[in-house]
């Protein structure tokens, strides 16, 4: 019994030893990135263009409209002529009921056909076409 | 009862018993073991596809004074053949919505002599190219998997035909 405790006890000792052996053989990870050998920087031809300070050229917003320079710059409603204002009332002033039925007709009667053919497909009377008449 | 009533009683009797025989149909065969009348001395062509059975017959054009015509289809429609009749009559309605100028009254389910259940359809439509309306009675009826269209078509119908057209739906050898 005494001697099996010893042995036990003997081989742990070992465990231990080993482990900590292994631990000290490399230096930390973040001592490998401040090392001097690392820090070098990629060498280019020429010399390095760094812009002026202040004279940055951003990239514009695409969904932000030019500026027009200013308030006195602005073309108002009232600047235009007769001719003009009726171009841009245009779809305005007009009456568009006319346009809008003849949309609503187009597509009611689109629908229509889509559904008649649907239900043609459903009782396979689709290839009859509009059916025998002599 | 004297004689004269009785003479006019049987008179009465042959005319009835003659009109219950229906037109003269004969009999040709659609896919699926299904039979079909149709009238006797009309000229058949078959436009059958591998999806579709059709049957087109009309009388000679000598003796076509009405515009007669008939298409029996018979097309496999497992999905739709189990729906219940009022949706089949739904997509009959819906259907002749195709057709120009068309007229259609309100679907009325039917039962044919040898038991198969479908539903029908009459109205009116004018056919392109043409400038006279044409009047339509279109049945489908129901056959296990599949949807027999009958769709009859002329200037004046003839209902007593049509019906017996329906009705002649049947099995090979019932």
């Amino acid at each position: 019994m005494k001697r099996n405790l010893l042995l036990t006890g003997i081989i742990g000792l070992l465990i231990v030893f080993a482990v900590s052996v292994s631990r000290g053989d490399n230096p930390p990870i973040d001592e490998v990135g401040d090392s001097p050998v690392d820090d070098t920087t990629e060498p280019i031809t020429g010399t390095a263009v760094m812009p002026q300070q202040g004279s940055e050229n951003p990239m514009k917003d695409p969904f932000t409209p030019y500026d027009i320079g200013g308030a006195a710059a602005a073309w108002n409603y009232d600047d235009l002529t007769d001719a003009e204002k009726a171009v841009v009332d245009h779809g305005r002033a007009d009456d568009q009921t006319a346009v809008q039925a003849a949309y609503a007709e187009a597509s009611m009667a689109a629908a229509d056909a889509a559904k008649a053919q649907s239900a043609q497909i459903q009782i396979g009377a689709d290839l009859l076409g509009d059916g025998v008449v002599p | 009862m004297n004689r004269r009533n009785f003479i006019f009683g049987l008179a009465l009797l042959t005319a009835g018993s003659c009109g219950s025989s229906g037109p003269s149909l004969e009999r040709t065969t659609l896919s699926g073991g299904l039979e079909v009348g149709v009238p006797t001395g009309w000229s058949l062509r078959d436009f059958s596809s591998l999806e579709h059975t059709t049957l087109q017959a009309t009388p000679s054009s000598d003796d076509n004074e009405h515009g007669e015509s008939l298409l029996v289809t018979r097309a496999y429609r497992p999905a739709q053949a189990t729906a219940p009749i009022a949706r089949i009559g739904r997509w009959l309605v819906d259907a002749q919505r195709k057709l120009p100028q068309a007229a259609f009254g309100h679907p009325t389910p039917l039962v044919t002599k040898n038991g198969f259940s479908g539903v029908r359809v009459e109205g009116e439509f004018v056919p392109p190219n043409k400038d006279t309306a044409y009047r339509r009675l279109h049945a489908v009826v129901v056959d296990r998997d599949s949807l027999v269209n009958v769709i009859y078509t002329a200037k004046e119908l003839d209902r007593e035909r049509f019906d017996a057209i329906v009705d002649s739906l049947s099995r090979e050898g019932q």
